[in-house]
């Protein structure tokens, strides 16, 4: 005991131990390891001292585990135990702090699940990261739309494979027939493919039955997914069958695949060797350079750069008699991307990756209205807890642990709410599948590796909400709390009012999207597209060998048809485009996409299309020298001509000029169109019916198609259902956008219920006075929801400008547009106002009409 | 019934043993002379954690001495489930040990 200061333990080593042990066994322990170390530094000295000091400071290791683990679970049920007593103390906030919770986890993991599902697509393949499609832009004079095609000419293929080493595989892709016979049946839209057999080998689409290596090699051979399997051949196997398609040509099955996941770009059921091609149109078109039409797939050498080879195109494609435009630019695109970007005709949009977007940003901000109303709630009705916080605190309780206790009630709150939205995306996956078409399984959410990603996110909001408020709770002063006059409410708060604002921000914003959605598709609806759209079915005519006129007569006969004409092109298919040449043409004007129509002669007065100059096509007129056009206004002022009739366009003459009518989608501007009367190729053929009798003209039609095509399957469509398919996309986001406007609606009223009742129970007293004096109920429910419809106000102009930016984005993608009306934002704002103050209005009312004595009795 | 492993049940009756001072150094020593093999502070250190959140013993704060640089010792008790799990433990102990000794007299 003499030699005390020299057997100290040097401070470093102290340290340490100091650091790692719990405020509980520090003093008492360190104490212990003194003593031992001072005995062997009398003992032995100094050296072995300190060696047994940090010996022993790792063999305690365990033991700190143990203690930490055992102390935590402790601290942990004793924390479990007061959440749950608090939280069963205030029902009705928990309940609607649980409830948004839930509505905001449900929405984000849907949203979570979408996503990941479609950046999955096509990530099963082999070798993805050096899979791309080819794809070319094409720098046509159209709108100043990029325009952007999945087609190459045939031979590029196996070109690129023997020119470029960094080239690997290769394989093309392209659409067959889509009408089959097997045995007597006839099928109609089948998913016939043709593909080289460096498919298999690129895609990972395994084979069930027969050998990868030959199954594509043949000419003629073909093979077939499983389920079509089922769905052709019913429960045979279709090995060595024979499948005719259109034209007689015979393929024989030599395979089966396995089915289709869901999350790949292609949709085949038969897949056929890509040199029948040659057989088929003739050898020339698997050497043609100038047919550009062709999808082509290629894998390139681990570790080359797709731009790299992109370089490399344009000389190889001249090089080879490119027949296109010298200034189309080939690129790489990954296979991964090629679900998710629209590529092909018409609009080079990113329709699914906007969606993705979509739906991740609604998710996200309704989970910060959820988290919102959690954090409001808990902080009004701190008040109640006052009486706890400040024993605790005086008992000992440092800051850190009262907010890891807040922390701790949030998290397990939203672990609870998790659990439920399990429940409710099980429930609604079935109708969100059917919204976004797709299917995504249940079981998925199972995952280990989603399910952990799940679980983290319920946590990490749990923290999110439930922070602010952990750091308000545990912040202010026992001292206060206790002396008894503190009332610690307040009713008005800042942050408060400005997390209620954001919250209607949102809701309106949400609410205006909507209703500008619906607005424009209603204006589609209405708009006059400049033909005649009811009772009107139209007929895809595949058969070149139906005898037209005797068909036609035959339909003449019932008299419920009243009019039928032919065209190459119906309202929603607006088949061939062509650049053509007209008087007067200069250089740069030559590549300019004009739309093609071949039509009937009675097309125009079928339709109701109005000829505005000149006349009509006449039946007898149809000689090759004298090759007539009728062109529409737009074409004219594209062209540019004061007076079209009889100016010279593409070998023939203008004869007359039509009102512009929109055959497409509205997204889309009219183009200038070129109209010539039919040759021998047209595809479709239009029917007017009259309104009665509807179901029996149909069969008749259908009778009669039976008599003069019975190899091929009827299938017709009316117009204005044409027409509205094209908008589905619009549709479903109508859809979209009303569910989730009603949803943030719905927990910002949760919320501001909650809110309300609040303040009203602070300001219980001080209504059953005003009462007493002589307050009227409507003067008390306008005291009382004053406030809160001040702040709906505030809300509705914070989204004005937000929802109009927003929503006049969205309209730029249509060419024909309706406009954001004063009457929208009006609405919207009603609206909001209306719903918030029913949430209000029910307790404000039941409080005013309350009879004051109940108030004021209790002292 | 809550058992004792034979550990813990030493380490108890090392704490009966030393009575008013009992704490980890004292225990140790005790321990070490009885058993006759020296045991580090770290190793008793986890069981009488053990045996204090299962209520066998139960711990107080005594003096503090200058070679403890000023620190308190904690001066373990046993408490009257721990006398109890220990005599019981003795009692098992006792039975066998007097069954045996009975037979085997006889066959010895």
């Amino acid at each position: 005991m003499s030699n005390i200061d020299k057997n100290r333990i040097p401070e470093w080593l102290h340290s340490v131990l100091k650091n790692i042990l719990r405020y509980r066994e520090r003093e008492t322990l360190l104490g212990d390891f003194e003593e031992m170390y001072s005995r062997i530094h009398n003992e032995n000295g100094e050296g072995r001292a300190n060696l047994w000091y940090l010996y022993h400071i790792l063999r305690l290791i365990p033991a700190i585990i143990y203690n930490t683990i055992y102390w935590s679970f402790i601290m942990f049920k004793k924390y479990f135990i007061v959440s749950l007593r608090n939280m069963k103390r205030q029902k009705a906030y928990t309940f609607i702090n649980f409830f948004s919770l839930s509505i905001g986890l449900t929405s984000a993991i849907l949203a979570f699940m979408f996503v990941r599902h479609e950046l999955s697509y096509d990530t099963f393949h082999p070798d993805v990261d050096n899979t791309y499609r080819i794809i070319l832009e094409h720098p046509v004079r159209f709108n100043q739309y990029r325009t952007i095609f999945a087609a190459t000419p045939a031979p590029m293929g196996p070109d690129m494979l023997d020119e470029f080493p960094e080239v690997v595989n290769f394989s093309r892709y392209e659409n067959g027939p889509g009408l089959i016979k097997i045995g007597n049946n006839n099928y109609d839209d089948v998913n016939f493919y043709y593909a080289d057999p460096g498919f298999l080998e690129i895609f990972n689409f395994p084979l069930i039955t027969g050998d990868p290596k030959t199954v594509l090699s043949e000419p003629f051979s073909v093979i077939i997914t499983q389920e079509a399997a089922g769905k052709y051949f019913g429960g045979e196997n279709p090995v060595g069958k024979i499948i005719k398609t259109n034209n007689d040509y015979e393929f024989t099955v030599t395979g089966i695949l396995g089915d289709l996941p869901e999350n790949t770009y292609f949709d085949f059921e038969f897949l056929t060797p890509f040199i029948t091609i040659g057989r088929i149109r003739g050898e020339n078109s698997l050497t043609d350079w100038g047919n550009i039409s062709y999808e082509l797939f290629i894998q390139l050498q681990n570790g080359f750069e797709p731009a790299e080879l992109e370089e490399k195109l344009p000389e190889f494609k001249d090089n080879h008699g490119y027949g296109g435009n010298t200034k189309d630019y080939f690129m790489l695109q990954k296979i991964t991307d090629v679900h998710l970007i629209d590529e092909a005709f018409e609009i080079g949009g990113n329709e699914r990756i906007k969606s993705l977007f979509l739906y991740s940003a609604i998710a996200f901000f309704i989970m910060l209205i959820a988290c919102f109303n959690y954090m409001n709630l808990s902080t009004a009705k701190f008040s109640f807890r006052i009486k706890e916080i400040g024993i605790r605190k005086v008992v000992g309780a440092k800051r850190a642990e009262l907010i890891r206790q807040f922390l701790g009630e949030s998290i397990l709150l939203t672990m609870i709410a998790f659990v439920l939205s399990v429940f409710l995306v099980k429930l609604l996956l079935p109708l969100f599948n059917a919204h976004i078409e797709r299917e995504i399984r249940f079981i998925w959410l199972f995952e280990p590796g989603l399910f952990v990603i799940l679980i983290a996110l319920a946590i990490f909001t749990g923290i999110a909400a439930g922070f602010y408020p952990a750091f308000y709770l545990s912040s202010f002063k026992p001292a206060t709390v206790l002396k008894g006059s503190f009332s610690g409410a307040k009713t008005k708060s800042v942050s408060r009012n400005i997390l209620v604002v954001i919250q209607y921000v949102i809701s309106i914003i949400l609410i205006i999207s909507t209703l500008v959605v619906y607005d424009q598709l209603n204006f589609i609806q209405e708009r006059d597209p400049g033909y005649e759209r009811n009772q009107i079915i139209t007929l895809r005519l595949r058969d070149r060998g139906i005898q037209r006129e005797a068909f036609n007569n035959e339909l003449r006969k019932n008299p419920d048809i009243l009019d039928i004409t032919m065209s190459s092109g119906i309202p929603s298919i607006m088949g061939g485009a062509n650049l053509p040449s007209w008087e007067g043409q200069t250089e740069d004007e030559k590549e300019t996409l004009f739309n093609r129509l071949n039509i009937n002669d009675n097309f125009l007065d079928f339709y109701g299309i109005k000829i505005v100059k000149g006349r009509n096509f006449i039946r007898d007129r149809e000689t090759d020298e004298a090759r007539e056009y009728i062109i529409n206004e737009a074409a004219v002022k594209t062209i540019g001509w004061d007076d079209p009739i009889g100016k010279e366009f593409q070998n023939g003459t203008v004869v007359g000029i039509v009102q512009d009518f929109n055959f497409l989608s509205m997204k889309i501007k009219v183009r200038p169109l070129g109209i010539s009367l039919i040759g021998d190729s047209y595809s479709y053929l239009s029917i007017k019916i009259t309104p009665e009798n509807v179901t029996e003209t149909l069969e008749y039609i259908e009778n009669t198609w039976k008599q003069f095509s019975p190899n091929y399957p009827f299938a017709y469509s009316f117009i204005d259902d044409s027409l509205d398919r094209m908008y589905r996309t619009e549709r479903k986001l109508g859809m979209s956008f009303t569910a989730c406007a009603m949803i943030a609606i719905l927990i910002a009223s949760l919320g501001l219920f909650g809110l309300t009742s609040f303040t009203i129970e602070h300001k219980i007293k001080e209504i059953g006075i005003r009462k007493v004096i002589g307050a009227t109920v409507p003067g008390i429910v306008y005291m009382l929801s004053k406030d809160f419809s001040k702040l709906v106000l505030v809300s509705a102009f914070a989204a004005f400008p937000a929802a109009w930016f927003i929503m006049d984005q969205w309209l730029q993608g249509f060419a024909y547009r309706t406009e954001i009306g004063l009457g929208i934002f009006i609405t919207a704002a009603l609206l909001a106002q209306l719903i918030a103050l029913i949430s209000v209005g029910m307790q404000t009312i039941k409080t005013a009409l309350m009879n004051p004595v109940k108030s004021l009795r209790y002292e | 019934m809550k058992t004792l492993t034979r550990n813990e049940e030493l380490l108890l009756l090392s704490i009966l043993n030393l009575g008013e001072d009992a704490y980890l150094v004292s225990i140790q020593d005790y321990y070490s002379k009885t058993i006759n093999k020296q045991i580090a502070l770290t190793t008793i250190y986890l069981p009488l954690s053990r045996l204090e959140n299962r209520g066998m013993i139960s711990s107080d704060l005594g003096e503090a001495t200058a070679v403890r640089g000023g620190r308190r010792k904690r001066i373990y008790k046993l408490t009257e489930e721990g006398l109890e799990a220990l005599t019981k433990h003795k009692m098992i102990s006792d039975t066998l040990w007097t069954n045996y000794l009975k037979i085997g007299a006889k066959i010895k």
